[in-house]
């Protein structure tokens, strides 16, 4: 009986290199390779000899170059002309510009709407949401009433309401940037 | 030529002709890796090794020339295999066109004595 820890640390080695592709490409590599590997060995000790895993590894060479083969072609196809690596960073230099900037700025209004809710239960009459201009409009502010008309409408439930977009906001932009991020690894 | 000489010359000109070696190997019809592998290893000029054969086919696939689908024959482990597509015969015709050309050439090159008289000439 054939050990199998070696293929199996190739093929988890190889799937940490392939990680740069999406799932199912990666996963149809190493479904190949893996066929092929345990078909050669069921094919040797079909005939009743020890397959030598070692050297039928040794034929894919490390996972890494073997991945790097794989991720090559499928990522970027064959180079292209000079003028378009060019375009390339261009490209590139968006997608980090707005990777951070999307950053910055959804984790930026989760931390003022959590400031808010704090600020609410902190100072109680001068943060609040205001309504103005007789109901035609709503001010949040820090300093008071803005106006001596205006009403506040939402009262102590701008706390909760104040946490709960916060949450959904820190979430949100966690989950964009995650996309953002394998966007990026695509382009670069 | 050095034996290492001669090896570095021998790899320039499989990987130059593997292309054409692959897709030739297709002609007869759909294929799995495995046995395409031991089929160009009877070949000394083109035995080459399973690192270098499955990323060939990935991008041969990617490239529109090969055509690969999942198949099991009764209990047998499914296998993967490639045939070629009307763009990957196309692709066959033009290199072994090339390939001819090119060895005919050779060929010519080797069977004749150029002296300086015929190259100034442009004979």
């Amino acid at each position: 009986m054939t050990s199998h820890h070696p293929i199996r640390r190739y093929v988890d080695a190889l799937a940490l290199h392939l990680r740069k592709l999406d799932k199912a490409d990666a996963a149809e590599v190493i479904r190949e390779i893996e066929s092929h590997i345990h078909e050669v060995i069921e094919q040797t000790e079909a005939r009743g000899e020890v397959p030598d895993v070692d050297a039928l590894l040794q034929g894919f060479g490390l996972p890494e170059m073997l991945a790097a083969q794989y991720v090559a072609h499928i990522r970027t196809g064959a180079p292209p002309p000079a003028g378009f690596r060019v375009v390339q960073r261009v490209t590139q230099t968006v997608t980090r510009g707005l990777y951070y900037s999307m950053g910055a700025f959804g984790y930026s209004v989760a931390i003022a709407l959590l400031l808010l809710a704090v600020a609410k239960l902190w100072q109680p009459s001068l943060v609040g949401a205001w309504s103005i201009n007789g109901g035609h409009s709503v001010a949040i502010t820090w300093s008071g009433s803005p106006y001596q008309d205006a009403k506040e409408i939402l009262g102590y439930w701008l706390v909760p309401i104040a946490l709960l977009v916060s949450t959904w906001c820190a979430v949100l932009t966690h989950r964009v940037m995650r996309i953002l991020q394998v966007l990026r690894r695509g382009l670069t | 030529m050095a034996p290492d000489e001669q090896e570095k010359w021998q790899i320039q000109l499989r990987k130059g002709a593997l292309e054409l070696v692959i897709l030739a190997s297709l002609r007869g019809g759909a294929v799995y890796g495995l046995a395409l592998l031991r089929h160009l290893q009877r070949f000394p000029t083109t035995a080459i090794t399973e690192g270098t054969l499955y990323p060939l086919l990935d991008r041969l696939k990617r490239d529109g020339l090969l055509d690969a689908n999942w198949m099991q024959e009764g209990e047998e482990r499914p296998r993967k295999y490639y045939e070629l597509t009307a763009k990957g015969k196309q692709k066959l015709s033009t290199l072994m066109r090339a390939w001819r050309q090119s060895v005919t050439d050779i060929e010519s090159l080797l069977a004749t004595k150029a002296s300086a008289e015929h190259i100034n000439r442009g004979d």
